[in-house]
């Protein structure tokens, strides 16, 4: 189960939303239907690069009940890595990808009894999916979305058209912005909390929440970490013997990868824990959110999908 | 490259009893098939999990789900357990969707594996289920209870071997948030609902200790859809008796003492579980699959290798282990039965009949 | 008997959790013993602007009484039975906000009516703080016939459900709030083991 099964799919349409968000359709290339997935799931895209194949996980923002093609969005990062601008410039209709199973880690809680989603940005995508969940439980739900200006805020006439009800929107230019503290401070017993999008916000919307005493179980958060470009360095893997060069673009992952090795690993955002390996000498730079701090301190243990070197060298036990 | 070719076709036998006066056996097929757990002439424990639904032509591995020649006998043992306690069966209610999933994997995996028994016809929402071997044929809605006769998990575990437990994921924890449990080797479920996995596994003696249940419980939660997992796992029961519950202990544990020199190739039997792992898919919950496969010593020993492999797991098994599967006091007389069966030589590798 | 079995409760000292913006005491009987140690604690490092309210059942126990009244007059409300104090326990979780901590004190049975009570309202389990105070009685569930007998002082009982002596298990359900009791004499009828009071 580290390798995730593969589902060769079709692109069947691209849909640019805003300036910098297109919308792809896949279908399965095999004929049959697709897996059915719970909100809130994401997919890791495989993209063929021109060196390395990129892998980036997408959300899943298509219904749950639809079987017949998935949807994800991607934002044009031109900063990042290349994924995101290989899926904007370079994938087309009738362009062939692999995508991984859907895995969810960011589900809803199924004993809540009102469910408050807040969104920044592109954070909009796994709610997308969740919100058709909603709707079908006719559960009590609010969708709070911030975002800069219209450029900025995909789906939003989607949004307006099919949940106006829950629908409370936040545009910053306009000086409309999200108070976390007025709109946590008043929330009945068993209320659930959900965060997607940029750091800044995800940040100040938790750190609100345990200030106003919201329970640990209560507070969820979905932050895949884009693996960052970082400076060059080696890893050695001891029980091999092998040294491979770990380039300032690629992870530590897709080194080994590239390698023709085959370690563990899921989701390739930090999250859910599978690539975990042991470090035998070096300096970790961390960047996952599934390690704890007591761990990342030891600089014993390090996800190697996200997570680079501070020295010029590691060590890893595998 | 049908997957059906792959799969076991029982022949089916008329219902046996596993009460009152145990008619249940074994045919020499199925003996040949028996999921005898042991890789090596020693007890070691291990959690050895490996991919399911992958096996070797016509083994209790290769089906998601394994139907054999005791199917009708163990679903009318089902139905009288439950008639004497329907609260074997409970789901908690925020599992809806997780029982449908649960119907969906059973139907559309018995009849692939089994089509000659089992079909599943869908148009859209509609669905017509037909259980040959239990003569039933019944049009539903799919996600609308109210369509069948049971709520869905029952309605399917009642027509399927082994017995089930449905855990929901939440806050990175596995709950036990339901099951059919009519079969188990000494647990209550009844007792076990909403328990949280280190909760409901409390009572099992150092696993704690070595760290076994913080691996295996991030490993689950990471199963993928369609990658389901399986281990085995065993004990001993006195008669082929499947409902070995706490809840009818007071009726069963007398078996024990009963046990003699004279009668315990017959009275003694081996117990396996085929425990198998799925992740469901709309749900995101897990479905645990114990599936259970009784075997006397008499029936045993008709497989020189296992008689002889048998004999030396027993005979290096820790003490306090024996105590906690329950069958210390008769395994002398265990023991001693099939050290008649080991004659010192070697056995091949491999858990398979030579 | 298995030690350290996973499932068994452990409770400690109440203390104000001061990352809680609504704080509800609830406590019966020697529970008092908790409520008073809450209080000074709070007056030592509490928030000026945060508050506290009591909800009390004395039981048998009425020689806490003096003492919960003086603890904070306007917040304390003292019922004569347990019913009570459940109902008004009910009816302020009903209208209670995100950001309440809940301390509950008394026995286990008392424990674990009031984490019921709580879970019925939404309140997730790590909002509350659970103190065992005076008797160490069990509720306890018989696995033959879910009997589920309230104040277990022995290592063994005859069930009041069907009759069978039972054993109590350390084996605990939250959603039930009880032991696992099961028959002690299965393999050996009518040969019991002395029974003794280790739960008073």
């Amino acid at each position: 189960m580290s390798h995730p099964a593969h589902i060769p799919v079709r692109v069947a349409n691209v849909e640019t939303v805003t300036p910098f968000v297109k919308t792809f359709t896949f279908e399965p290339r095999n004929g049959a239907t697709l897996p059915r997935f719970s909100a809130g799931s994401h997919v890791v895209v495989t993209m063929p690069g021109d060196e390395r194949p990129y892998r980036n996980p997408y959300s899943l923002m298509s219904s749950p009940f639809e079987l017949d093609y998935y949807q994800v969005s991607v934002r044009r990062e031109d900063e990042g890595r290349g994924g995101s601008l290989y899926m904007h410039e370079r994938v087309s209709i009738g362009d062939e990808l692999d995508i991984s199973a859907p895995t969810n880690m960011f589900a809803l809680h199924p004993l809540a009894r009102r469910h408050l989603l807040i969104a920044g940005g592109i954070g909009i995508t796994p709610f997308l999916a969740q919100l058709h969940e909603l709707e079908r439980m006719q559960a009590d739900y609010q969708m709070h979305y911030a975002f800069r200006n219209q450029d900025n805020a995909a789906f939003h006439d989607y949004l307006q058209d099919h949940y106006s009800d829950h629908l409370h929107c936040y545009e910053s230019d306009n000086g409309v912005t999200l108070n976390p503290a007025r709109l946590l401070a008043d929330q009945p017993l068993g209320t659930h909390l959900y965060v997607c999008g940029p750091k800044g916000l995800l940040e100040a919307v938790t750190d609100t929440a345990r200030r106003l005493g919201w329970p640990e179980s209560c507070i969820h958060y979905e932050e895949f970490a884009a693996p960052p470009v970082g400076k060059p360095f080696t890893v050695e893997l001891a029980k091999s013997g092998r040294s491979l060069e770990v380039a300032g673009s690629a992870t530590v992952l897709e080194t080994l990868e590239q390698a023709g090795l085959e370690p563990n690993c899921l989701c390739r955002g930090g999250v859910c824990g599978e690539c975990e390996t042991v470090v035998l000498e070096g300096d970790i730079d961390h960047n996952d959110h599934f390690l704890s701090d007591e761990v990342k301190a030891s600089n014993e243990r390090m996800m190697i999908c996200v997570s680079r070197a501070r020295s010029e060298r590691l060590v890893l036990d595998l | 490259m049908s997957a059906q070719l792959q799969i076991n076709d029982p022949k089916i036998k008329p219902i046996e009893t596993f009460r009152d006066d145990f008619t249940y056996s074994n045919s020499p097929e199925a003996i040949r098939r028996f999921p005898f757990p042991f890789h090596e002439d020693k007890y070691m424990y291990s959690v050895n999990i490996e991919p399911h639904n992958v096996g070797p032509a016509g083994s209790v591995f290769a089906p998601a789900f394994d139907i054999d020649e005791h199917y009708l006998s163990e679903i009318e043992e089902r139905r009288r357990v439950l008639e004497e306690d329907p609260g074997r069966c409970a789901v908690l209610p925020h599992m809806m969707e997780a029982q449908w999933d649960t119907l969906e994997l059973l139907m559309t995996s018995l009849a692939r594996d089994y089509p000659q028994h089992f079909k599943l016809e869908r148009n859209g929402d509609r669905w017509t289920w037909e259980n040959r071997l239990l003569g039933i044929k019944d049009t539903f809605t799919f996600d609308d209870a109210s369509t069948l006769p049971y709520e869905p998990f029952e309605y399917i575990t009642r027509q399927v071997q082994g017995d089930f437990t449905l855990h929901g994921q939440r806050n990175n924890m596995l709950y036990m948030d339901g099951g059919m449990v009519t079969c188990q080797a000494d647990w209550s479920l009844q007792f076990d609902l909403g328990m949280d996995f280190y909760e409901w596994h409390g009572p099992v003696p150092k696993a704690h200790e070595m760290g076994i249940f913080e691996r295996a419980l991030k490993y689950l939660l990471n199963l993928q859809v369609g990658q389901p997992v399986r281990r085995l796992n065993w004990t001993m029961t006195v008669h082929p008796r499947m409902d070995t519950s706490p809840e009818n202990y007071h009726k069963w544990g007398i078996d024990r003492s009963q046990v003699t020199a004279d009668n315990v190739g017959e009275l003694a039997h081996l117990r396996v579980e085929l425990q198998s792992l799925f992740r469901l898919p709309r749900s995101n919950a897990i479905i645990f699959s114990i599936r259970c496969y009784l075997i006397s010593l008499n029936e045993l020993v008709t497989v020189p290798k296992w008689a002889r492999r048998f004999h030396r797991v027993h005979k290096s098994l820790p003490p306090e282990l024996a105590d906690y599967k329950g069958f210390s006091g008769y395994q002398p007389y265990v023991i001693d039965f099939l050290s008649q069966y080991d004659d010192g030589a070697p056995t091949s590798p491999g858990t398979q009949p030579d | 008997m298995i030690e350290g079995i996973k499932s068994r409760p452990v409770y400690s000292d109440l203390r104000p959790d001061l990352d809680g913006s609504h704080h509800l005491l609830v406590a019966e009987g020697a529970g008092a013993e908790a409520l008073v140690r809450f209080c000074h604690a709070w007056d030592a490092a509490g928030d000026p602007d945060a508050d506290y309210d009591i909800l009390y059942h004395p039981d048998e126990d009425r020689r806490w009484i003096g003492t919960v009244n003086e603890l904070a007059r306007e917040a304390v409300a003292v019922f004569v039975n347990r019913v009570g104090l459940e109902s008004v326990l009910a009816r302020r979780l009903a209208a209670a906000r995100m950001g309440l901590r809940l301390y509950v004190a008394g026995s286990e049975g008392f424990i674990w009516r009031v984490v019921a009570i709580a879970r019925e309202a939404g309140l997730s389990e790590d909002a509350i703080q659970k103190e065992r105070c005076g008797t160490q009685a069990r509720p306890v569930s018989c696995v033959h016939c879910k009997t589920i007998a309230d104040d277990v002082t022995t290592n063994v009982y005859q069930c009041p459900g069907c009759g069978l002596h039972v054993f109590v298990r350390d084996h605990f359900s939250r959603l039930l709030g009880a032991y696992q009791s099961v028959c002690v004499d299965a393999e050996n009828p009518g040969e019991l083991p002395e029974i003794e009071e280790v739960y008073a």
